[in-house]
């Protein structure tokens, strides 16, 4: 099964689909972990030294049972962690068909897939990075969000001064208690509130 | 259809109380790799009764219940089993990773594959 290209609409409707379906109540921060632990009730395997000693944050396991994650991650970094569940999650709803596909039936076999496809599987990374972005910070309530800091930023003096303010130069201004509505962090909410003002 | 095991039970609890594996060790100060362990079949449950009193009352577990004598039945069992617990080939098989969560994206090198094929066996 070919890797194949998604188109940013099509990730979003995926990932708003899978927070109404299993948060109707649309809850703000997303209840991601406990979405994933009590309600989809995959196993969580922390793992020390996994991002010390190898740089992964997390993954999950080709029968799609286990997420596993840094301990350090999972116990002390909670915004980080909330983002990588968001991520795996995104393999599990956008690559699951592509995942069970795979023919791996021994241990060589399965190097030769993560080592063949190398760089191959950049896209399916970057796929699960816009699923965890659009599921964390759903559009309706970032652009809520965004107006309500936008307007409390018109306000500071500085800004006062300035007759016209451009939207994007104002987001990253506005990242910081943006990040903190959605459980995410700063960098996450800035790359997210660029891309939706670049999109409108 | 396969009999329950302590584990699943173990899961089935904590779920049941409505806390994730890090709330609930956080809350009752246990070791989150240990429990995720114990929970997936890979670790028995304790010999000591004392331990096992302390996880029955972290899982809400009231003593002389229905529940209680589940709990430990199913622990009984499980300390049975004990020389079977390392994942069979074939099983570890369906737990390696496809698609990886790195920092910065980093390339994977067959020399790191191999040590993380040694993280999985031991997780």
């Amino acid at each position: 099964m070919a890797i194949k290209f998604i188109p940013p609409a099509e990730i979003e409707a995926a990932a708003d689909s899978f927070r109404r379906e299993w948060d109707p109540a649309e809850t703000i921060p997303v209840p991601i972990l406990e979405v994933v632990e009590l309600k989809l009730k995959l196993n969580v395997v922390p793992v020390l030294g996994l991002m010390r000693d190898h740089n992964v944050d997390s993954f999950l396991t080709r029968d799609l049972h286990d997420l596993v994650i840094d301990q350090e991650i999972y116990m002390y970094q909670e915004n980080r962690a909330r983002f990588s569940f968001a991520h795996e999650v995104g393999h599990l709803v956008i690559h699951s068909d592509y995942l069970k596909s795979l023919k791996i039936d021994s241990i060589e076999a399965w190097k030769q897939e993560v080592l063949g496809k190398g760089s191959g599987h950049a896209p399916m990374e970057t796929q699960a990075n816009m699923f965890a972005s659009f599921l964390l910070m759903p559009t309706t309530f970032l652009k809520e969000e965004f107006e309500k800091q936008k307007k409390f930023v018109s306000d500071h003096p500085l800004f006062k001064q300035t007759k016209a303010i451009d939207d994007r130069a104002l987001a990253q201004y506005v990242a910081k208690p943006v990040a903190k509505r959605f459980g995410v962090s700063e960098e996450a909410a800035n790359i997210r509130l660029q891309n939706w003002l670049g999109g409108r | 259809m396969a009999s329950k095991q302590f584990g699943d039970y173990f899961k089935e609890l904590r779920i049941k109380k409505g806390l994730t594996l890090r709330q609930f060790c956080e809350k009752y100060e246990f070791d989150p790799g240990n429990i995720s362990k114990l929970e997936r079949g890979l670790f028995p449950a304790p010999h000591s009764e004392e331990k096992m009193e302390d996880y029955a009352k972290a899982l809400g577990v009231k003593k002389g219940s229905d529940e209680w004598i589940e709990f430990f039945d199913l622990a009984a069992v499980s300390n049975k089993d004990l020389g079977m617990m390392r994942l069979k080939n074939e099983q570890l098989i369906e737990k390696l990773p496809v698609l990886f969560r790195t920092l910065d994206n980093k390339e994977l090198t067959e020399e790191k594959l191999d040590k993380i094929l040694e993280l999985i066996k031991k997780a």
